[in-house]
């Protein structure tokens, strides 16, 4: 130290020291400022990679939120057996096992092209089973490959299956709309691909789980249906009772909300399975056809409905007017017209509520062929009613230059024209609402995946039919039909507590079966009358056991409007009549299967005297009323069905089976009929769409 | 002692030095536990430090002139350590380097302790024969026989940052311990031409990584991705990291080349990581603490009253800046890949206890010169 040169030294040190630290404190501010940028954005082209996430389909749900369909996603299992040079004994055995496929199946699969989808849409349980499988056992990774799939589950089976349509598989899943609101639909419903960046580490896994919005956001709109899948079912049901009961070929009941034109209803018989629809599609084609819109029938006497309407509309016809039966048969343009009840003169409302086809066809000559022409297309003759369903047709309306002399006679009670179902119960809707005829419709709104709503379905007008004087007119000569004594609907139709107005139709149809004429049987009807709410199409196509459409298709009518009165809470609007009630129990007393008034394990409590008529709380029974049914285990349409049995339409919360039920089983049924029963998905599908949507992406 | 000033209350070089080394120490705990991000790595760096912080404690507190008795046992102990590495069962071999032996869990790293033990050692050495430091035969010869020694011990395992990092602290010992201009340049120039010769000669894994970092340096057009994949992939992935910074960093913890994009995150690299976190002011700050010690260092050693102390002084201050300097200048991309760490803030059980350990000695032989200029009296005891 102590020499001269040493301070010197010391300085150069120093010097090199602080040079050393000042060209890096250079560098520093070289690469992390001026070079910020690049550097930016080399490190988020290597740090991130573009996940593609795949939609999950729409929910479609009915107007209680009750879901119809809706999606999941599932794995697909795929085997690259190039990763595998040569499957010993075991592992070809094993995965047999795991993936329920025959050894040699699983041997094929080391023909080229090596690499193929052996199992879709697989279950949880399998997925797992062969993830851990491939991790036991080491498999080489790329072995077993997994690949996420939306998969579409309708919960409800057949439940309004013409309705919702069917889906067919994309790369991502099911996810094509191909009948139905599925497919008129689909492009709210399909969501939309998304790329992700998301940050990873090096070798790709990413370091936070993906944000649930952004899988959420992926998904596709909700559907919210105005159909009612309670009324729904119900008309399924007594439909494919009476079809099967009268041996028909088929049959359509639509139950319409009068004031918007909202479809509440629409099922049609024979139907199909949504989860299976692959072998009907096969074995039965005609099932998946929605006859409701795409077929068109010479729909009978209910087409006097329009005929008087129009007639009283130009003004040529008083509803009270004395009108000649001709003793039931009469000679018009060198054909004969019959009646099933000849009569003589008679005021108009009588000839109404007794089906004339002799004074209708005399009445439809006060007409001009435009007028009727142009007055039955403001009803929807001849024209698509503008449903959002596919596959709508016109009907068959022949252009009036093309009518011949009989025609106005043949259109006033119901041939010569062909109406779907659809157009016949719009044309009546528009009675019930003063002549308003509204679009029928089935959304009531879109909602997004976060549930706001994207869309809203506002009632719209197609045209005004008649004035909304004649249409209370009409509806008073529709109440002689039900509610008079000669009513050809009197005996089937009438509701307690309500005015009901319809009409009756039998159309003999062009073809012959085995040399027996074969017949249209429908019955349309609105309620209540005071006030319209629903107006319901009933229609039996080639009923063998029955003929007319009151006896066809009345019952079914009855108890589907009962169902729906209920239902929708639709105040009565007139007395009970109890004569009604006591003659005519409202279902057949049937012992109720399930039903289990004491609770086992409860010794001495004597077993109530069984079965209960359920007619018994109108008749004023009160020591012995129905027990509340043990509903636990049973799924949404057991349930239904079972408590509409006894004239109870439960609050239903949920879906999948029942968990809880209030009252509980054995205790007698509350006045109120406040009966909630609470659903959950079993244990396996417990899980949240969410957490699903979550898990389909790790 | 100073009875008027309570000795706490000063900011004396000691406690200045104390302090510094103790803010890079809790940089390094912290980088450390974010570049790891595994809990094991925390508690294992903290429990190093705190054994550090010990050894500090009690190195501060002997007086340094009683080093020079142990000296030769240090260095002899050192050179047994560095030997063990050769010895299978002992020798731990990673990233095909042995550099580490193991004792249970633990590793320890003898060429970092070698450091200390030949700063030590040599200062002593020096100091004996101060008288012919000026001759080659007599004062040259013997210092440079047994820096080669140690030199090549490493070298062989292979570490050849390490034995770098070893002859110039001793080289910057020499320079400052009054050894002639002539000598050292000659010795400059034997090195340099030896170590191009070996280059030259074995053509192997270093060779290709270093022409690849020459061509980065003098011809970064010819750079393509398959050199950023293979050879400069660190380099890159490091220069990444620094420069996604900017002025004030992604935030702490926040790194995103961590996540296995830059190996040796928490060790070598962690200077890159904490620039990508802290930003360019904050890491300027941590170059200013760096820069502060040295400069401290260097000032101990030119007031230092005795010979031994001042070489002392420098070889420890020499060893944090050229540990420092380099390892920032490999992260930065201004050196070639040399496998240092980062004193105080690098994970690394060895290299911590070897710095605060050579802190704790600079700060003694601080201390005596605050004692001397104060008071006139006798180094602290």
């Amino acid at each position: 130290m102590f020499q001269k040169t040493y301070r010197l030294r010391m300085i150069l040190l120093v010097v090199l020291c602080m040079g050393a630290y000042g060209v890096i404190e250079a560098r520093l501010y070289h690469l992390q400022i001026r070079q910020n940028a690049d550097f930016l954005e080399t490190a988020k082209d290597q740090q991130n990679r573009v996940v593609v996430l795949k939609p999950l389909r729409g929910d479609i749900l009915d107007c209680n939120g009750t879901p119809l369909a809706t999606s999941h996603f599932s794995d697909t299992i795929i085997l690259d057996t190039r990763k595998v040079e040569k499957p010993s004994k075991r592992l070809v055995s094993d995965l047999a096992r795991i993936l329920n496929r025959s050894e040699d199946r699983i041997r094929e699969l080391w023909k080229p092209p090596r690499r193929s989808y052996v199992y879709r849409k697989a279950d949880e349980k399998i997925s797992q089973a062969i993830q851990m499988y491939a991790e036991k056992q080491k498999l080489e990774t790329g072995f077993v490959e997994l690949e996420r799939e939306s998969k579409r589950d309708y919960p409800h089976g057949r439940l309004a299956c013409h309705i919702i349509g069917f889906t067919k598989p994309d790369g991502g899943g099911d996810n094509i709309g191909q009948a139905g609101l599925e497919s008129v639909y689909d492009s709210y419903l399909n969501g939309s691909w998304r790329k992700l960046s998301v940050p990873t580490w090096s070798w790709g896994k990413h370091i936070a789980p993906l944000d649930p919005e952004a899988i959420k956001a992926t998904s596709g709109n909700t559907l919210v249906l105005t159909l009612n899948s309670e009324i729904q079912m119900f008309a399924e049901n007594e439909l494919r009772k009476q079809v099967n009961r009268m041996r028909a070929r088929g049959g359509t009941v639509i139950v319409m909300d009068v004031p918007t034109g909202a479809i509440l209803a629409l099922a049609n018989c024979p139907d199909f399975d949504l989860g299976d629809f692959g072998r009907f599609f096969k074995e039965a084609p005609e099932t998946l056809r929605n006859r409701a819109v795409t077929d068109f029938y010479e729909i009978g006497s209910v087409m006097k409905i329009f005929t008087a309407a129009i007639l009283l509309d130009k003004n040529l016809l008083t509803p009270n007017e004395m009108v000649d039966g001709k003793g039931g048969l009469v000679m018009l343009h060198g054909r004969p017209v019959r009646d099933v009840h000849p009569f003589g003169i008679v005021p108009y409302t009588k000839a109404f509520a007794e089906s004339s086809n002799v004074v209708h066809a005399l009445l439809s000559e006060r007409l001009e062929p435009t007028v009727y022409y142009e007055a039955l297309s403001r009803f929807g003759v001849g024209r698509t009613t503008g449903i959002d369903l596919p596959g709508e047709v016109r009907g068959l309306f022949r252009d009036v230059n093309d009518w011949t002399a009989q025609s106005r006679a043949s259109l006033s009670y119901g041939y010569e024209a062909g109406l779907t179902p659809l157009q016949v119960v719009s044309a009546l809707q528009s009675i019930g609402n003063n002549g308003k005829r509204m679009r029928p419709h089935f959304v009531k709104e879109i909602r997004s995946p976060h549930g706001e709503v994207i869309k809203k379905f506002e009632p719209t007008v197609i045209n005004q039919t008649i004035s909304p004087a004649v249409a209370t007119q009409v509806r008073e000569l529709m109440q002689g039909v039900v509610e008079g004594e000669d009513g050809t609907g009197f005996l089937y139709a009438r509701i307690p507590g309500y005015s009901v107005g319809g009409k009756t139709g039998t159309a003999v149809k062009q073809v012959k079966r085995d040399g027996r004429d074969q017949y249209f049987a429908g019955f349309a009807g609105l309620i209540p009358l005071s006030n319209p709410r629903i107006a319901v199409y009933v229609c039996i196509d080639e009923p063998q056991a029955a003929k007319y459409g009151g006896q066809v298709s009345g019952p079914v009518f009855k108890e589907v409007a009962t169902n729906a009165l209920h239902l929708l809470q639709i105040p009565k609007d007139k007395p009970d009549d109890p004569l009604l009630a006591s003659a005519q129990p409202a279902v057949a007393p049937t012992p109720l299967a399930g039903l289990n008034p004491t609770a086992p394990g409860q010794p001495g409590k004597p077993l109530l005297p069984m079965p209960v008529l359920p007619g018994m709380d109108a008749m004023g029974s009160v020591a012995t009323g129905p027990r509340m049914p043990n509903l636990e285990g049973l799924t949404w349409v057991q349930v239904t069905d079972r408590l509409a049995k006894l004239g109870i339409h439960p609050k239903m919360k949920g879906s999948g089976v029942v968990v809880s039920q209030e009252p509980p089983a054995g205790s007698p049924i509350p006045d109120s009929g406040a009966v909630t029963v609470v659903f959950a998905l079993p244990s396996e599908a417990a899980r949240t769409r969410e957490a699903r949507a979550v898990a389909a992406t790790r | 002692m100073n009875r008027d000033l309570p000795y706490f209350r000063t900011l004396n070089t000691p406690l200045l030095l104390f302090i510094l080394s103790m803010a890079l120490v809790a940089v390094g705990i912290m980088g450390v536990y974010s570049a790891s991000q595994k809990t094991s790595f925390l508690i294992s760096h903290v429990e190093y430090a705190s054994a550090g912080l010990l050894l500090m404690m009690v190195f501060y507190n002997v007086d340094y002139n009683k080093l020079k008795r142990i000296a030769p046992w240090l260095m002899l102990a050192a050179l047994v350590l560095l030997l063990l590495i050769y010895v299978p069962g002992i020798g731990v071999t990673r990233n095909f380097s042995r550099r580490w032996i193991g004792i249970g869990t633990k590793t320890i790293q003898p060429s970092e302790l070698a450091k200390l033990a030949m700063i030590i050692y040599m200062a002593k050495m020096m100091d004996d024969r101060r008288q012919y430091i000026k001759s080659f035969c007599s004062g040259v010869m013997p210092a440079l026989v047994i820096t080669g020694l140690f030199a090549l011990v490493i070298v062989r395992e292979p570490d050849l940052g390490a034995a770098l990092v070893l002859c110039m602290i001793i080289f910057g010992m020499w320079l400052a311990g009054e050894m002639r201009w002539f000598h050292l340049l000659g010795l400059v120039t034997t090195g340099t031409v030896a170590a191009l010769m070996g280059i030259l000669v074995k053509r192997d894994y270093h060779h290709e990584r270093s022409s690849a970092f020459l061509t980065y340096v003098f011809n970064p057009e010819a750079v393509d991705k398959s050199m950023l994949q293979h050879q400069l992939y660190q380099l890159h992935q490091s220069l990444i990291a620094v420069g996604s910074g900017g002025w004030w960093g992604l935030g702490l913890g926040e790194s995103r080349q961590k996540f296995s994009y830059l190996p040796e995150a928490h060790t070598d690299y962690i200077f890159a990581i904490l620039s990508e976190e802290l930003g360019f002011v904050r890491m300027s700050l941590i170059v200013l603490v760096y820069a502060l010690i040295v400069l401290i260092g260097w000032r101990v050693a030119m007031r230092s009253t005795d010979y031994f102390g001042g070489l002392l002084a420098s070889g420890i201050t020499l060893m944090i800046f050229i540990n420092s300097a380099i390892n920032m200048g490999v992260v930065l991309g201004l050196l070639p890949a040399k496998g240092l760490t980062l004193p105080f803030i690098s994970f690394g059980g060895t290299s911590l206890l070897v710095t605060m350990a050579a802190m704790g000695i600079l700060m003694n032989v601080a201390s005596t010169q605050y004692a001397h200029q104060n008071h006139g009296r006798g180094g602290r005891r």
